[in-house]
């Protein structure tokens, strides 16, 4: 147990895939020798018990977590091509803490709730979805830009396979659409992976991609210095400080790709509309959040000063989005779709949070990220329930289910309004405190925001009205069954989450705030020397972290 | 102050049992014994009401400037440094005031249950329908008491979206009928409206207390703010401190547009009108001491607010007037029983607020305890009484219900009486106290105030008694075969309404008599409500009450009575032979004022009909969204190609020349680009 101790983190990522590779490798050596291969149903067990025991681990990770630290902890650290300043780092710290739990918690939920699925899939199916899963959670945890590169392109191969393979009839066209708009996010990213890279080099004459260097004197991410202002003389850099604003919109772009924002959100809406249940609980309820990560981690501590030239321009794009999101979600006929374009509206919203740059903004979008993935996903099963017994996700299609299933109805009124952030579920807690973050800063944004979540209310409120209630629209909705004893447990055990953090979020704050302080002092000390030209853009929080962490709370 | 640990279990109990029961229904889909059900409902929300019972009399012992109970639960959850830094706590706080609301509440909300217990047994059309329906009463009622508990303004927006999405299940218990869907929605949509309001009011508040070095949104550190800046304010006007004034003003309006949407004022009114709908206690509860009492409560908690600030009292006063003049005059003329007396409660908030405007508050919490017994008793009546014409809510097609059941008519005379005023009933102290209120008041308008509050209570008298006397005078219009007399002595739903009809009957004159009548029979401090609630503005002006006020309020409440007793008794003949223009004010106010159709207008058919195809058409995804990828890349396969072929001449000739021009172009480069040493 001491080996498993000791690499918890790596354990944690790897588990899932080494579990698929290894039942791969037990199928190729059964057929090999002429036996039948694995049967499916163990197949389902396996990424069962594979993903569970992740998750496992994950919760020891969170238990184990010091929550007065500011440091990462449990992190790795290994030398891989040293000359390019690649190694393999992960490490947790606050931030990236409850996304990693957040995942683990999910798969194993998502298999047993669509196990007819992966009953009818095969082991391919579950070697995707177990990929998809250490994908993501390396993204998640790595400390390293080119590793998180690296995790976060792969992460696309199982869900283009999912997609493609599993999917709906065309799958295949909207898994490839999806995968040219992702690719055009991951070459923006490579290009500011090189633009660092480049910086980096003239200062230090050699590369390291580490986002913090672990022995002193080391060169890392965030000791390169992105310059704040042009170079005293001509010729004596090829950069200024407009390479800093370019290394921001180029992250933002492949970021706000990834999320997505509003004018990138058809590729995805598509993809949710041909992707099996289980993939399309999982990009909406966490590989999404890999964008809002990707700005927290990479984007605004890299280049800080350039993120204060366009938060404006974001925050104006998330209001965009939040609106928007709602707005278009209500000219859908697809349930999945429409679920899918209020989560990005809120997705939106938790950007908006970060863009805040205080502690309650960006408190609240990692609290809500937890909860909102827990809600989407909830969401997103229950409709592929709906589908597994019509066949069909059409809102036209439903309505007057009340009557047939009860049990369904009230589940689904119960994570409508926890994602609407009704109190007493953890929607509430998050949305609060981004809206409070956002109003300290700009009044009328977050009275914008306000009346995008009333539209997004009062969508949900006809959507509820059409769906569950009303007329029953067609005979073959007179059949239905309700939820059977399985899917009712994996309503229970999301909703048990839900409930605890809306009623005692403390416990998870606690683990946050530290880190959040330290990044706002981050971002601060890197764009000191800005005010000088934007005045009243900075954030303010960061000097006064000094002091708390040196006194507890003031 | 004094700290008590089970302070909690006031608030918990119904929402415990609440979650039982939602559990019990989610998970097993049946029932347990309706006994069991209900006995768990009512001894939940009985035990409330005994807790609060001994709070109170804890609270009464207390002496000190500001008494309360306290009961600190755990932090709920707090981020930030410096003066951004907030927490906040689940903890209860009972003072006077929430003493007050507290056992009215539980009161009612006990009576109510008790009378649903036995009323409801039928009517429930499913399986797992008394469960369901408990579950959300008892909801309902704890969240309304976490309201009043709270001790900060985020706990308390806890309970106050909780009392939205219990009123929501509530109207929409019966989810097959489109009616009662329709008007859940719109209920559940404007109270959304008015949450929005009360967050940004919450954090303009959390602004303005940061500017002047406080944290946290406990309604103490508020009140303490408050006084500072106004302070601050008088001391040097046009100061810094100007800006906190607008803020504040800003603020005042944001928790006054909350407390409009709770309280169903004005123009988000049109709610209320669609929660008859929902099951008859429900509709008790909301109307009397639940929904439509938390805006009251908010106004009331946060005073300081509107006190320290005239704009913000006159809007108050204004928004109140308007309602209740609105509302009253739906009621003169409306056709169905229930609504009649959903258009009646509305007035009396209204009335309520204006009262709370003009500077006493206390004299509001006191018209709002002795209506919610007279509403609670008349919507629980009306509902037996519409039960009996199976059904039929049409006052057109009723009447000459005494004959048949007397206790009925004993009961809806009681509680008409009592709201509209009859001396020496409990609605008769209460409105002496708002009009006293408003006559005394530095309120813009003063004069007009008045006038409206006198034809509001002449209204009031006036559709009342118009209500007893189409239901249980006369001739039945049509005959109800086979009446279905419910047998009201022997049922348990009975009970309840004698408790009802004694409290209505005899609460105003136990716990609020005005000085004026406690000199009359030499009683010192009558006033007991208003002592306990150390309302200071009360104890100068209860002594203010004249004689001519109060016989100005009897005579107008007469001229209400007398109008009734002659359209309806005296010379019916009156109501045909009414001239065009009666005809056209008739239409209007049957029609509401046309306020919901503009709703439908302005709101949900432009939507519908601009809004929706234009988003998703120019933002949405659309089904041919994926077209220009393939048409591009067919684009480059084609034009490639074209281009291509052209180079595909034949001769070896040109090959080889395109080769020595390739060469002699890469030798050249490398020429050019050699370092010039």
């Amino acid at each position: 147990m001491e080996f498993v101790q000791d690499h918890l983190l790596s354990w944690i990522v790897f588990l899932p895939l080494g579990a698929g590779l290894v039942a791969i490798a037990l199928n190729v050596l059964l057929s090999s020798l002429g036996l039948a291969g694995i049967p499916r149903r163990l197949c389902g067990l396996l990424g069962l018990v594979a993903s569970t025991l992740s998750f496992a681990l994950c919760v020891q990770l969170v238990v184990q977590f010091d929550a007065t630290s500011i440091d990462h902890q449990f992190v790795e650290h290994a030398r891989w091509l040293p000359e390019l300043g690649v190694n393999y780092f992960v490490g947790v710290d606050g931030i990236n803490l409850l996304l990693l739990l957040l995942t683990t918690f999910l798969v194993p939920v998502v298999i047993l709730a669509t196990w007819n699925e992966v009953h009818d899939g095969n082991l391919g199916y579950v070697f995707a979805i177990l990929s998809f899963e250490t994908c993501v959670l390396g993204g998640f945890a790595s400390l390293n830009l080119v590793q998180f590169y690296a995790f976060w392109e792969l992460a696309s191969l199982p869900l283009f396979f999912l997609v493609g393979i599993w999917g709906a009839e065309r799958g295949e066209r909207s898994a490839t659409r999806f995968a040219l708009s992702a690719g055009l996010g991951s070459l923006l990213l490579w290009i500011a992976i090189l633009l660092l890279a480049s910086l980096q080099f003239e200062q230090f004459g050699r590369l390291d991609f580490d986002l913090v260097s672990l022995e002193p004197g080391g060169v890392a991410l965030l000791d390169t210095t992105v310059p704040l202002m042009d170079p005293a003389g001509p010729g004596q850099s090829a950069f200024n400080w407009r390479t800093q604003v370019w290394l921001f919109a180029v992250f933002a772009l492949a970021f706000a790709i990834r999320i997505p924002l509003v004018p990138f959100h058809r590729g995805l809406a598509h993809l949710q509309l041909a992707a099996p249940t289980a993939a399309a609980a999982l990009v909406l309820g966490v590989t999404v959040k890999l964008g809002i990560y990707g700005f927290i981690r990479y984007a605004i501590p890299l280049a800080p000063a350039g993120a204060l030239e366009f938060t404006p321009g974001l925050i104006v794009l998330a209001l965009v989005g939040v609106v928007g999101g709602a707005l278009v979600a209500m000219s859908q006929d697809d349930l999945r779709k429409c679920l899918t374009l209020i989560a990005l509206s809120q997705l939106a919203l938790m950007t908006l949070g970060v863009f805040t740059f205080n502690a309650q903004g960006l408190s609240g979008s990692v609290l809500q990220m937890l909860g909102h993935g827990l809600s989407a996903v909830a969401l997103v099963l229950l409709v592929g329930m709906l589908r597994e017994r019509r066949h069909t996700g059409l809102i036209s299609e439903s309505g007057g289910l009340a009557t047939r299933m009860p049990v369904f109805v009230a589940c689904f009124g119960l994570w409508v309004m926890s994602m609407l952030g009704v109190p007493l579920s953890s929607g509430f807690v998050g949305e609060f405190l981004i809206l409070l973050g956002t109003f300290r800063v700009h009044p009328a944004a977050a009275a914008a925001a306000l009346l995008g979540i009333l539209l997004v209310f009062a969508f949900m409120l006809r959507l509820i009205g059409r769906v569950l209630f009303g007329n029953e629209a067609r005979s073959e909705n007179r059949s239905l069954v309700d939820l059977g004893l399985r899917e009712k447990v994996v309503m229970g055990i999301l909703i048990l989450p839900v409930l605890g953090i809306g009623v005692y979020p403390e416990p998870l704050l606690r683990r946050i705030e530290p880190s959040v302080l330290n990044w706002l002092r981050t971002v601060d000390e890197r764009s000191a020397g800005t005010s000088e030209r934007r005045q009243g853009q900075r954030s303010t929080e960061g000097p006064r972290e000094a002091m708390r962490l040196a006194g507890g709370r003031p | 102050m004094s700290e008590a640990t089970w302070l909690r279990w006031i608030p918990l109990l119904p929402l415990g049992v609440a979650l039982f029961h939602a559990a019990f229904v989610g998970w097993f889909r049946r029932s347990p014994p309706y006994l069991l059900v209900a006995v768990l409902s009512c001894g939940a929300v009985m035990s409330s009401f005994v807790l609060s019972c001994l709070a109170c009399w804890k609270l009464v012992a207390l002496t000190g400037s500001e008494p309360a109970v306290v009961d600190e639960v755990y932090t709920w959850f707090g981020v930030g440094v410096g003066e951004w830094a907030f927490s906040t706590d689940v903890a209860f706080r009972l003072d006077p005031l929430a003493a007050v609301m507290c056992l009215l509440i539980t009161g009612v909300g006990s009576v109510i249950h008790v009378h649903a217990a036995g009323s409801m047994r039928d009517d429930f059309r499913e399986d797992a329908g008394a469960q369901r329906f408990f579950c959300y009463l008892g909801a309902l009622t704890a969240f309304a008491l976490v309201v009043v508990l709270a001790e900060d303004l985020i706990f308390l927006l806890l309970g106050w979206q909780g009392v939205g999405v219990a009123t929501w299940l509530l109207v929409g218990f019966w989810y097959g009928e489109a009616r009662s869907e329709t008007a859940a929605r719109c209920a559940f949509l404007m109270d959304r409206f008015g949450d929005a309001a009360l967050l940004l009011g919450g954090f303009l508040i959390f602004t303005v207390m940061a500017e002047v070095g406080r944290s946290g949104f406990s309604f103490q550190e508020i009140e303490i703010a408050w006084a500072e800046i106004a302070s601050a304010l008088s001391a040097e006007p046009g100061s810094s401190a100007g800006n906190s004034g607008t803020l504040v003003r800003i603020s005042a309006l944001c928790l006054l547009v909350a407390a409009a949407a709770k309280s169903a004022q004005f123009p988000l009114h049109v709610w209320l009108r669609g929660v008859v709908e929902g099951p008859v206690p429900a509709s008790a509860l909301i109307h009397s001491s639940a929904t439509l009492a938390m805006g009251v409560y908010l106004l009331c908690r946060l005073d300081f607010v509107f006190v320290s600030d005239p704009v913000a009292a006159d809007a108050v006063a204004w928004l109140g007037a308007l309602t209740a003049l609105l509302a009253v005059s739906f009621a003169t003329t409306g056709r169905e029983l229930n609504r009649v007396l959903s258009h009646l409660a509305l007035s009396q908030v209204g009335l309520i607020f204006l009262a709370f405007a003009a500077g006493m508050p206390a004299a509001s919490v006191f018209h709002l305890v002795t209506c919610a017994f007279s509403l609670a008793l008349l919507f629980l009546v009306a509902g037996s009484t519409i039960r009996v014409f199976r059904g039929e809510r049409e006052m057109d097609q009723m009447g000459g219900l005494i004959h048949q059941v007397p206790v009925l008519a004993g009961f809806f005379g009681v509680g008409a009486l009592a709201l509209s005023g009859f001396p020496a009933l409990s609605g008769f102290f209460s409105r002496d106290l708002v009009l006293l209120a408003v006559a005394n008041s530095s309120l813009t308008g003063r004069a007009g105030l008045y006038a409206v509050a006198l034809i509001v209570v002449a209204a009031t008298a006036f559709s009342v008694l118009r209500c007893f006397l189409r239901v249980f005078l006369g001739e039945p219009e049509r005959k109800v075969a086979n009446i279905e007399l419910p047998r009201l002595a022997t049922r348990i739903h009975s009970h309840p309404l004698y408790v009802l009809a004694f409290l209505a009957t005899t609460i105003g004159f136990l716990v609020g008599l005005p000085q004026f009548w406690g000199d009359v029979i030499d009683v010192q401090r009558s006033n007991s409500l208003a002592n306990f609630l150390r309302s200071p503005v009360v104890d100068e002006t209860a002594s203010g009450l004249e004689h001519w006020m109060v016989l100005l309020g009897l005579s107008m409440t007469a001229v209400g009575y007398g109008l009734a007793w002659v359209l309806y008794v005296r010379r019916p003949e009156l109501r045909t032979t009414s001239s065009s223009g009666i005809r056209a004010v008739r239409r209007l106010l049957a029609e509401e004022c046309f306020i919901p159709q503009l709703y439908q207008r302005l709101g949900a058919r432009p939507f519908d009909s601009f809004a929706r195809p234009f988003v998703s058409r120019v933002i949405g995804p659309h089904p041919s969204d994926g077209r220009w990828v393939s048409n591009a890349s067919r684009a480059l396969r084609l034009g490639t190609v074209h281009l291509l072929k052209r180079s595909q001449t034949g001769p070896l000739q040109v090959h080889v020349f395109v080769v020595l021009v390739g060469v002699l172009a890469v030798v050249g480069l490398m020429f050019l680009r050699s370092p010039a040493t």
